[in-house]
C-alpha cells in the first residue's frame, strides 16, 4: 500500500497514539500535531480496530514506529519472530522513523515487559552493536535507540551513560531518540547535572526527542522521581527542552501519554507548547 | 561490570524480579546497586529502588490481564483477581514480548485455582472474554456473499463445506456466560439468577469491526458446530439431527433452510467450497 503522506517526520511536535484518540484525531484533527507515533507491539494483531484506525491515521500523517520489545540489551539475539513481526510492520506503513530503547526486557524464554537497566560495560557495547546490526541489517535502515529513565546505578562500569551513548551511535551507526524527560528523571534520581549529560551527546547524532510527564515518589529521607509517562510535562523539563533545541537544532518532538490517558485537547495543548518552543528554536 | 558477566547479571536480575519477596537471598544482587543517601540506609534504599522494577514488571502485566478479562475481575473483585494474577505471573510470565499473545493460559489457571473453586461459571467467563480478545485482533476477512450460493447447482448445495470467519469461536456452557458477560459489562451489574438461565450456546465472531457474542438455539449451534468441523452441509445436517436425537429432541429436515439463512445472515462465514465427497 502506498500512503499519501509523506514518511518524514518534520521537525514538529508529535503525539503517541492512543486507541483512546482514534475518533478526536480524525474528526478533529489539530494544526499542533504534525505525525504520530506507536508502539509497535501493539499493533502486532492481525486485523480489526487498531490496523483500521491506524491506516486511516497513516494516510494523513506521517508516522513513526516505536519498539518495546526488541531488547536491543539481551545477551541474547533479538527474537528472530519478533523482529520479522517488527518488520512486516514496518513494510506495512512505512514510517518515517523506527526506534527501540538502551535497555532490555527479555531473558531466555521471559518477557518482563519493562526497560531495564544495563551494566554500561564494554561487554553491553559489543552486545548492543551486535543487536542493533541484526536489527538494522533485518529492517535494511537506520534505527533510532532512546536513553532510559532509570532507579538505579550500578556500582560497575566502564562508560558513562552520555559516554556510552555517543561510543553506540558512532559504533553501531544507529542514531539517539533523545528523551528529556528520562534524561531529567535519572539525572534527579542518580545526583548527576542533567544539562551537562544533554550538552555531552553529540548533537548530529539527534535524530527525535522525546518528552513526558513522570511522578515523584518518597524514598526514604529523599525522594524518586518515576517515569509514568501519565501527566503533563514538567516546567523543569521544559526548560531542559529549550535548552536541548538550542544544542541539538529543532528535532522532530514527541508528547508521550501512556497511563491516565488525557482527552486529545489536553495532549493537543501539550503539543502546542512543544511548537512554542521549537520555532523560539527556529527564530 | 567486572564481577558478573552480563548473562549473569540479566539471570539474577530475572530471578529477583519474579521472586515472591526480596530476603538474605538478594543481597548479593542487590550490593551491585549503588545508594544515593548513604551507608547507614544503603540496603532498605537498595531493596527500594529494585523494587519499583519489581513493582512495574507485576503491575503491568497484571493490568495486562485485567484488561483481557475485565468480567472475571469483577465477578472475584479487584483483590482477588490480583492475588491470582500475580501467582499466575510469576507461575507462568509472558515469552513473548507481544502482549496481546499473553494470557491464554491465565484459563487453565484459574480452572485449578482453589480461591474461585465454587465459581463454576468463572472459567467459562473467562473462555468468552478470550475468544473476544481473539476476535478484536483476528484478521480482517469480508463475510460471503450469499449471491455467490445462488450460482450453485441445487444438487450441489448439499455439498457445500463452509470456510468460518478467522475471528470465530463457539462456546457450549453449562452456565449462561453470554448473561453473565452482558450483565457485568454495564457500569452498575444487577443480580442474575443463574440457575433459571441455564445453558449457553454462544458464537463470539466480529463483523467488520463490531465483535458479535451471539446466543445461538442448541440446534443451531450444533449445526455451525459440524460445519465448523468442515462437514458439507448435508453431513453437517445428519450429524446434527443425530446429536440432537441423542440428546432427546427430534429436529425436523424443514429447519435446516431457516437456520443456514440465519447463519449467513450473521455473516461467519467467509468462504465455500464443494466437496463432493465428505471425507471427515
Amino acid at each position: 500500500m502506498l500512503f499519501e503522506a509523506s514518511s518524514s517526520i518534520p521537525a514538529h511536535a508529535g503525539v503517541g497514539l492512543k486507541p483512546q484518540h482514534f475518533s478526536d484525531i480524525l474528526s478533529s484533527p489539530s494544526q499542533a500535531v504534525q505525525w504520530f507515533e506507536i508502539h509497535a507491539e501493539n499493533y502486532m494483531g492481525a486485523g480489526g480496530q487498531m490496523h483500521h484506525y491506524l491506516t486511516q491515521i497513516r494516510e494523513q500523517y506521517p508516522l513513526s514506529i516505536h519498539g518495546v520489545g526488541l531488547s536491543l540489551g539481551s545477551v541474547d539475539t533479538p527474537c528472530s519472530k519478533h523482529l520479522a513481526a517488527l518488520k512486516a510492520l514496518v513494510e506495512r506503513y512505512q514510517p518515517g522513523l523506527v526506534s527501540e530503547h538502551l535497555s532490555w526486557s527479555q531473558h531466555r524464554d521471559i518477557a518482563l515487559n519493562d526497560l531495564l537497566p544495563v551494566p554500561y560495560t564494554h561487554e553491553s557495547m559489543e552486545v548492543f552493536c551486535n543487536n542493533i546490526d541484526i536489527t538494522q541489517n533485518a529492517l535494511s535502515r537506520q534505527i533510532l535507540i532512546e536513553n532510559p529513565s532509570s532507579y538505579f546505578m550500578l556500582k560497575e562500569g566502564d562508560f558513562t551513560e552520555h559516554e556510552f551513548i555517543n561510543a553506540l551511535v558512532k559504533r553501531s551507526g544507529c542514531k539517539l531518540l533523545l528523551d528529556v524527560n528520562n534524561v531529567y528523571v535519572s539525572a534527579c534520581n542518580h545526583g548527576f547535572n542533567a544539562l551537562k549529560y544533554i550538552q555531552s551527546i553529540a548533537p548530529q547524532s539527534v535524530a527525535e526527542i522525546h518528552l513526558a510527564g513522570h511522578s515523584v515518589q518518597q524514598l526514604l529521607s529523599g525522594e524518586v522521581r518515576i517515569d509514568d509517562h501519565g501527566s503533563i510535562v514538567c516546567e523543569q523539563v521544559w526548560q531542559l527542552y529549550e535548552q536541548t533545541l538550542a544544542h541539538v537544532g529543532n528535532k522532530p518532538t514527541l508528547i508521550e501519554w501512556d497511563s491516565d490517558v488525557p482527552s486529545w485537547q489536553v495532549l493537543t495543548q501539550q503539543a502546542t507548547m512543544a511548537n512554542i518552543c521549537l520555532a523560539k528554536g527556529a527564530a | 561490570m567486572t564481577k558478573l558477566s552480563l548473562a549473569q547479571y540479566q539471570s539474577q536480575f530475572c530471578e529477583h524480579l519474579l521472586s515472591a519477596e526480596l530476603g538474605p537471598q538478594s543481597d548479593a544482587f542487590l550490593a551491585l546497586l549503588e545508594p544515593q543517601f548513604g551507608q547507614q540506609t544503603a540496603t532498605q534504599e537498595c531493596e527500594f529502588r529494585f523494587g519499583i522494577y519489581r513493582n512495574n514488571v507485576m503491575h503491568s502485566l497484571r493490568s495486562a490481564l485485567g484488561e483481557l478479562y475485565p468480567v472475571v475481575k469483577r465477578l472475584i473483585g479487584d483483590d482477588c483477581f490480583n492475588l491470582i494474577a500475580v501467582e499466575f505471573i510469576r507461575q507462568q510470565p509472558p515469552k513473548n514480548p507481544t502482549l496481546l499473545f499473553y494470557g491464554d493460559e491465565f484459563i487453565r489457571f484459574i480452572a485449578q485455582h482453589r480461591a474461585v473453586a465454587d465459581l463454576g461459571y468463572l472459567v467459562d467467563v473467562a473462555k468468552l472474554e478470550y475468544a473476544h480478545h481473539l476476535a478484536f485482533h483476528s484478521k480482517d476477512k469480508d463475510a460471503l456473499d450469499v449471491n455467490k450460493l445462488a450460482t450453485i447447482a441445487p444438487d450441489k448445495l448439499g455439498d457445500v463445506v463452509f470456510d468460518m470467519h478467522p475471528s470465530a469461536t463457539l462456546i457450549h456452557s453449562p452456565w449462561a456466560v453470554d448473561g453473565i458477560w452482558h450483565e457485568n459489562i454495564k457500569a452498575q451489574p444487577g443480580s442474575l439468577d443463574i440457575d433459571a438461565l441455564g445453558q449457553a450456546t454462544v458464537l463470539v465472531y466480529r463483523a467488520g469491526l463490531d465483535i458479535q457474542i451471539v446466543s445461538l438455539e442448541v440446534g443451531c449451534y450444533t449445526l455451525l458446530t459440524q460445519l465448523n468441523d468442515g462437514h458439507s452441509i448435508n453431513q453437517a445436517w445428519l450429524n446434527t439431527q443425530q446429536l440432537t436425537l441423542e440428546g432427546g429432541a427430534t429436529l425436523d429436515s424443514d429447519e435446516l433452510s431457516p437456520m443456514l439463512g440465519y447463519l449467513l445472515g450473521l455473516g461467519v462465514f467467509v468462504d465455500y467450497k464443494i466437496c463432493s465427497k465428505d471425507t471427515l
